[in-house]
């Protein structure tokens, strides 16, 4: 199993298309604190993370989460066509791929099985994670004090 | 003639549905004419009484409701359930959706993702406020559908994709927004 195939938006995908996504991926390496993505930029590509660590930062600078090895950020702007909705920062000396939307647009257009396996886990992922951000919010909400 | 049947008929039959209507439904952007027949001829049209359940939070369904006319209520149990009685008395109105098409979403629809998983939890109650009309679509034949012509199912779910992908955002931002009110509320001192 390749690393790609692990990436949840590539999960289910032949060994094969794999190759295929392979092809069109760019290696990239960011030292500590380094933007890898800012809030509010063009979504034009997402990254895979092999080694290292990234955080994403909200506008406000709070620190919402981690990105470690073997996780994906910036897919879902670049399937969506939304701007990126966190800043991604490097944590420590990090490597990874980049898929360039352009060129995933194109692969996934000439293959059309592929395409469906993509968008499936995409709805996937977002529904995984606004059931995740409801659960959290009842959570928060439920540590509101009532009022005596 | 037909024999009348025991379960609930309707007169009203997918004929009843303009294609023109169908294209105002936000899943059905960019779909053209006769793609938005070939989905009219998979819906089926049911009515519901005002206060009647549509879907139930936590049960499974495989199917997929658009609103086509009256309005519903969505709400959500705040607590974890322990019975169903619990439920009706801890219910929290959540919004209600009128079958008006709004201008930037357009007309709504609910129970999405039964299209992609037709053993998908419900993840709220929807109830009809008022008598209302619902083009029902199964799991079963829309995959049937995508079989047939991608392009249908490539656009529901790029579709569906910006949905949730806005509501993620709405989410994400309740979360930082409690997030923060509670750190001054719970602030020492």
């Amino acid at each position: 199993m390749t690393v790609l195939q692990k990436i949840r938006v590539f999960s289910g995908l032949s060994l094969q298309q794999s190759e295929f996504l392979v092809r069109i991926c760019q290696s990239r390496s960011y030292e500590p604190e380094k933007y890898v993505y800012r809030v509010g930029g063009e979504s034009d590509e997402m990254f895979i993370l092999i080694a290292g660590k990234l955080k994403a930062v909200s506008k406000a600078g709070q620190v919402l989460g981690d990105i470690l090895p073997g996780q994906s950020t910036g897919e879902m702007g670049v399937f969506t066509g939304q701007p990126r909705s966190a800043s991604i920062v490097s944590v420590e000396k990090s490597v990874g791929l980049a898929v360039g939307k352009q060129n995933l647009e194109a692969l996934l257009k000439t293959n059309q099985e592929m395409r469906a396996t993509v968008l499936q886990n995409v709805v996937d992922l977002l529904s995984h994670r606004l059931v995740e951000a409801d659960k959290k919010i009842e959570e928060l909400r439920a540590k509101i004090p009532k009022k005596g | 003639m037909p024999l009348s049947s025991v379960t609930t008929t309707t007169e009203a039959g997918p004929q009843d549905v303009s294609l023109e209507e169908l294209g105002l439904f936000h899943i059905f952007r960019g779909l053209d004419e006769s793609r938005l027949a070939m989905i009219r001829s998979i819906i089926e049209v049911e009515e519901v009484k005002a206060e009647e359940a549509v879907i139930r939070d936590g049960d499974v369904g495989d199917t997929f409701y658009l609103l086509l006319k009256g309005e519903v209520e969505v709400s959500k149990a705040l607590v974890m359930r322990m019975s169903r009685q619990e439920v009706d008395q801890t219910d929290k109105s959540l919004i209600r959706l009128n079958a008006a098409p709004h201008p930037e979403f357009g007309k709504p629809a609910f129970g999405e993702m039964a299209l992609f998983n037709e053993t998908c939890k419900r993840s709220a109650t929807v109830a009809a406020t008022k008598a209302s009309m619902l083009g029902v679509i199964r799991h079963g034949d829309f995959v049937e559908l995508c079989e047939q012509d991608p392009e249908i199912g490539y656009r529901v779910f790029m579709n569906i994709a910006q949905v949730l992908s806005n509501r993620l955002d709405k989410a994400n931002q309740d979360v930082l927004n409690l997030t923060t009110a509670l750190s001054f509320v719970l602030a020492p001192g």
